[in-house]
């Protein structure tokens, strides 16, 4: 799928974020399929960027083009149907039900990809597997963070967004973390905005941005 | 609690509307007589309140009206005791004096089989007003602790004697055998009031007459037997009679034979017409003095009062409905504010606004549906309560909850749903 932004401006914007940004009012184009890092300090709209190409936020000036379509015509079925299909979010604050344990959670989604891996295998593979039967509300950060992944990762998409994965994990992790959703992309060939505080040169990454 | 109120109160609206229609007097009989005016003393000795074969005829023959019935009346005083402990001499009877009427058989509207009497019968079968029995079980029941309430069955099988004549000459057991809505009087069968007028009957006013023998009144007035006797035994020549008002008219003894037994006029007439009385016939009846007795002005009174009690009632039932469909939709736009948070992450998981609606909608029907089946099942012991209240007092009833409070039922319930449901729709869209 092609996301194209053609001159957005969010509202709340301070000028010095703007006027260094290279994505802020400019056109701007993720090719289906490639990979795009958008990095920057605290404050630039890493989190504003995914949350308007998820269409949680609408407040902004410019277009946003969805596969060539106008998204300010979109319907909340169409988004309905963009969220549960084609485009995937990692919140950066998880957005887990506390009260339910882990596995609930990865279960409580509105259509699964049956092609993913299996939520064990994921959570043996970034080493959780133990806490699944635990309500998310007692786990650690760091453990909320990769079962957050695991379930973002077992949702339908052909885009994925994902907001600053990897800040409550280690090297060690992140190197997993990293492998198991370079994993998921290929499987389903699609494409990748992560958001992230400093610039990551270890992963293969088609587009960097700067804001 | 509201909804009970408004279904009890459109259950019972509807039960004594049924209740009083079918106690209402049909409309298409009425009865007439003369308009009685002045004192007793006035009255006493009058004799002319009675209808003479020419204004009955008049009356008949008018366009919309269907057949006229003559009241035939005792002539002779009667006293009944009623026993309502169900046995003579046990407890204390209801004494009253009476008079007893019989109409044409076609104009009872409750003739009961073995309606007859003949010298041999075992008691006399009296049709009683359906209102007399109302007045004795709300009037004299509730004031004597000696009477019981009588429904109308138990009402049946009382033991009633009747004492016939000015000494209580002879005695006769009664029964009541049916209650009328129609017809305002006493109605025994005319067989019986025959036989009891040929053998107890007082002469009134115009069955006494003078005996003027050569010229003279002799001795007191005298009845149409006494001067039968006396033209038997003596058949004198100047013997002449006449009427007591009247003394000019004399004739003599012997032309008595000629003259038929006058029959008393009768002082009430049923008439029966099509529908309800025309405005024609009812000016043309007042024109001629006469009075008629259509309605019970209780039953308009009684209707009111319980039209007012119901009104105040389900007026107060819809209120609380109100506020209970206000205070239950407040409460659950509550729940899903309360619930932002998750409402919100489910929508960004992609679950669509009617997945999410849904599941609320659920939960509310869920305890709607409890609440509803509990007021039904409330409103319907109430019913069932106030049945037996009812039964007690010999209202008909009819069993179980009726069509119409159901049709409020489901209306009601539906608008609350209804309203309810776009409560949560529209709190669960503003979270999106």
């Amino acid at each position: 799928m092609k996301i194209e932004l053609q001159q957005v401006l969010p509202e709340p914007i301070p000028e010095k974020a703007l006027n260094a940004s290279r994505v802020w009012g400019s056109a701007l184009v993720l090719d289906s399929g490639k990979r795009h890092l958008v990095s920057g300090v605290s404050g630039r709209g890493k989190s504003t960027l995914l949350h308007v190409i998820y269409g949680i936020r609408k407040d902004f000036k410019g277009q946003l083009l969805i596969d060539d379509k106008d998204s300010s015509a979109f319907t909340e079925e169409d988004w309905t149907h963009l969220r549960s299909r084609q485009v995937a979010l990692l919140f950066q604050d998880l957005r887990l039900f506390p009260n339910l344990t882990a596995r609930e959670n990865m279960e409580l989604l509105p259509v699964r990809d049956e092609a993913a891996l299996s939520t064990e295998t994921m959570a043996e593979r970034l080493g959780v597997a133990e806490y699944l039967e635990k309500p998310c509300g007692i786990l650690s950060q760091g453990q909320r963070q990769r079962m957050s992944l695991i379930r973002t990762l077992s949702r339908s998409f052909e885009t994925l967004l994902l907001d600053e994965p990897f800040s409550h994990l280690d090297d060690e992790n992140t190197r997993k973390a990293w492998n198991l959703i370079e994993e998921e992309l290929k499987r389903r060939h699609a494409g990748l905005v992560l958001s992230s505080l400093d610039e990551v040169s270890d992963f293969a990454i088609d587009h960097k941005w700067k804001l | 609690m509201g909804t009970v109120l408004l279904l009890a109160a459109v259950q019972f609206f509807h039960d004594t509307s049924a209740v009083i229609a079918e106690r209402e007097p049909p409309r298409n009989f009425f009865t007439v007589n003369k308009r009685v005016e002045g004192g007793a003393l006035a009255n006493l000795g009058k004799n002319d309140e009675g209808f003479s074969p020419e204004e009955i005829t008049a009356i008949d023959t008018r366009p919309e009206v269907q057949g006229v019935g003559v009241f035939k009346r005792n002539r002779f005083p009667v006293e009944i005791h009623i026993w309502p402990a169900g046995k003579v001499g046990l407890g204390e009877a209801a004494k009253a004096d009476v008079f007893f009427e019989t109409v044409p058989d076609e104009f009872i509207d409750a003739k009961p089989d073995g309606w007859d009497w003949n010298e041999s019968s075992t008691h006399v079968p009296l049709i009683i007003p359906k209102f007399y029995l109302d007045l004795w079980n709300f009037g004299f029941a509730p004031t004597r602790v000696e009477y019981p309430a009588l429904s109308s069955k138990a009402a049946l099988g009382i033991p009633i004697e009747i004492f016939l004549g000015k000494r209580r000459d002879a005695s006769q057991n009664g029964r009541f055998v049916a209650f009328s809505r129609r017809i305002n009087s006493i109605l025994v069968p005319a067989s019986f009031l025959e036989w009891a007028n040929a053998n107890y009957a007082q002469p009134d006013v115009t069955g006494y007459w003078f005996l003027w023998l050569e010229g003279a009144v002799d001795g007191p007035p005298r009845t149409r037997e006494q001067l039968l006797t006396i033209l038997a035994a003596n058949a004198s020549a100047t013997a002449e009679f006449s009427p007591l008002n009247d003394p000019a008219a004399r004739r003599p003894l012997t032309a008595l034979l000629q003259e038929e037994e006058k029959a008393p006029a009768p002082a009430r007439l049923i008439v029966r017409v099509d529908e309800a009385p025309t405005e024609a016939l009812l000016s043309f009846l007042s024109e001629q003095g006469y009075e008629i007795n259509r309605e019970l002005p209780e039953h308009d009174l009684l209707n009111d009062a319980s039209k007012w009690a119901f009104s105040i009632v389900g007026a107060i039932g819809l209120l609380l409905s109100l506020l209970s469909v206000a205070t239950f939709s407040a409460s659950y736009r509550l729940v899903v504010t309360r619930a932002a948070t998750p409402v919100r992450d489910l929508l960004h998981l992609g679950f669509s606004h009617r997945t999410v609606t849904t599941a609320f909608i659920h939960r509310f029907l869920k305890l709607f549906g409890v609440v509803f089946a509990a007021s039904l099942l409330f409103t319907w012991l109430l019913k069932i309560a106030l049945q037996g209240q009812a039964q007690s007092y010999e209202l008909s009833v009819p069993s179980g909850l009726s069509l119409v409070t159901l049709v409020a039922a489901v209306l009601y319930a539906g608008s609350f749903v209804a309203v309810n449901v776009a409560v949560i729709r529209d709190a669960v869209r503003k979270l999106g």
